[in-house]
């Protein structure tokens, strides 16, 4: 991996790329920061094009009665190398702690008979009623506790709250996952300063937090500037499913979400400028042949 | 879950009569013969013989990847025991696989 101040002009571009190094999530790695869902899409080839798009290597999956064919009689598995992906079963539909545990269970099972890398790992959603999908954060504590003890790693689906994701995080949550805002809203991150305060709770040492604990905003996101700021943010990953599925060209959107993940990652160790009321101008005052006004 | 459907009577063939299909046309739920048992699979009612398997009822299903999970009565069976698994009148069986999701 290109070490950024090690590139210069004399670098071939390939050799400058700034990389992104692999995200570790429990005893995961993740090559690709974004998470993408199969949900929703037109079909299954449409899927198919927009996970290779956006470049992702984890996809989400949900767990539901034989619902095995779509239309045309095929599987979705048909359209999942699940060699190239990892799949992250997730516990979506579930609305107590102990339909999530069953959920997640039954998602173990089949991921084993897939011999496939997510075996042991879940996305986990216990929600409050169908209208909002908002997490039920007593269920989703409860929930995660006992997967946790059941050996799963768990990533945890969560609202913005500060405080209930450190205790996701006490309660052994290998990432906790809150929400831009509610799924498949699209409207984005609806209440920064409190991921921001999730993130500074969870990541700063001087608050008891460990810089590497893994943070993904889940949820909500609809734009490819949406993806940019959750990262801006300082977040570590992004998952989404609706921003991508239901846009107009989901193959398009979804190589657009890529590229606003890696802007945000690198804009956030950029060092921003700070924002000022009045400007500052670009091109030097010295040697002007103009009339100034007031000068 | 078993002794779930309303007609419960003793059965007596000694007449060569099965009373319980004529007790079926006075029921509200399937009567299941002497070689028969009603279940619920995947939401549905469905008879099988008396003598069926966790295996005879996912055949019902036919999934067509080896990638699913069974519950029976909410509790997780796993794979190496559907064959020897003996179902129960009444039993709730779910036969689920991985769909799109987000």
């Amino acid at each position: 991996m290109a070490n950024i101040s090690d590139c210069t002009t004399t670098d071939s571009q390939a050799a400058c790329a700034f990389a992104i190094p692999p995200l570790r999530i429990g005893q995961f790695t993740l090559a690709q920061r974004l998470i993408v869902g199969t949900g929703k899409y037109a079909d299954f080839p449409t899927m198919q094009r927009a996970l290779a798009a956006s470049g992702c290597d984890v996809v989400t999956v949900a767990v539901r009665r034989e619902r095995l064919l779509d239309k045309d009689g095929r599987s979705i598995l048909e359209f999942i190398d699940t060699d190239r992906y990892t799949i992250l079963p997730n516990t979506a539909g579930c609305f107590t702690a102990e339909d999530a545990v069953r959920v997640a269970r039954l998602g173990r099972e089949i991921l084993e008979q897939l011999n496939n890398a997510g075996t042991h790992w879940v996305k986990l959603e216990v929600l409050g009623d169908r209208k909002t999908l908002l997490p039920d954060p007593i269920g989703t504590l409860e929930a995660c506790k006992e997967l946790v003890k059941d050996g799963f790693t768990v990533l945890c689906y969560s609202s913005d709250d500060p405080i209930l994701a450190t205790r996701l995080r006490d309660a052994g949550a290998a990432s906790v996952m809150p929400a831009g805002s509610p799924i498949g809203t699209g409207r984005g991150i609806a209440n920064a300063p409190n991921i921001q305060l999730v993130l500074e709770l969870l990541k700063d040492p001087t608050n008891g937090g460990d810089p590497n604990y893994p943070v993904i905003i889940d949820a909500g996101v609809g734009t490819p500037s949406d993806v940019t700021i959750a990262m801006e943010l300082g977040a570590d990953g992004v998952l989404l499913n609706t921003g991508i599925a239901h846009a107009t060209d989901p193959v398009r959107m979804a190589n657009a979400m890529r590229l606003a993940l890696e802007a945000g990652y690198h804009g956030v160790r950029s060092g921003r400028i700070g924002k000022k009321l009045h400007a500052s101008a670009s091109s030097p005052w010295q040697g002007v042949i103009t009339t100034i006004p007031g000068e | 879950m078993a002794g779930t459907h309303a007609c419960s009577v003793p059965v007596d063939l000694s007449f060569g009569i099965d009373l319980r299909e004529i007790l079926a046309l006075h029921c509200e739920f399937p009567f299941p013969t002497m070689h028969e048992m009603t279940i619920t699979l995947n939401g549905e009612s469905v008879s099988l013989d008396a003598n069926a398997t966790l295996a005879d009822a996912i055949a019902k299903v036919a999934p067509k990847s080896n990638a699913y999970a069974i519950e029976v009565n909410r509790l997780l069976i796993p794979r190496r025991e559907h064959a020897l698994y003996a179902l129960a009148q009444g039993d709730e069986v779910e036969v689920v696989v991985l769909v799109g999701g987000g």
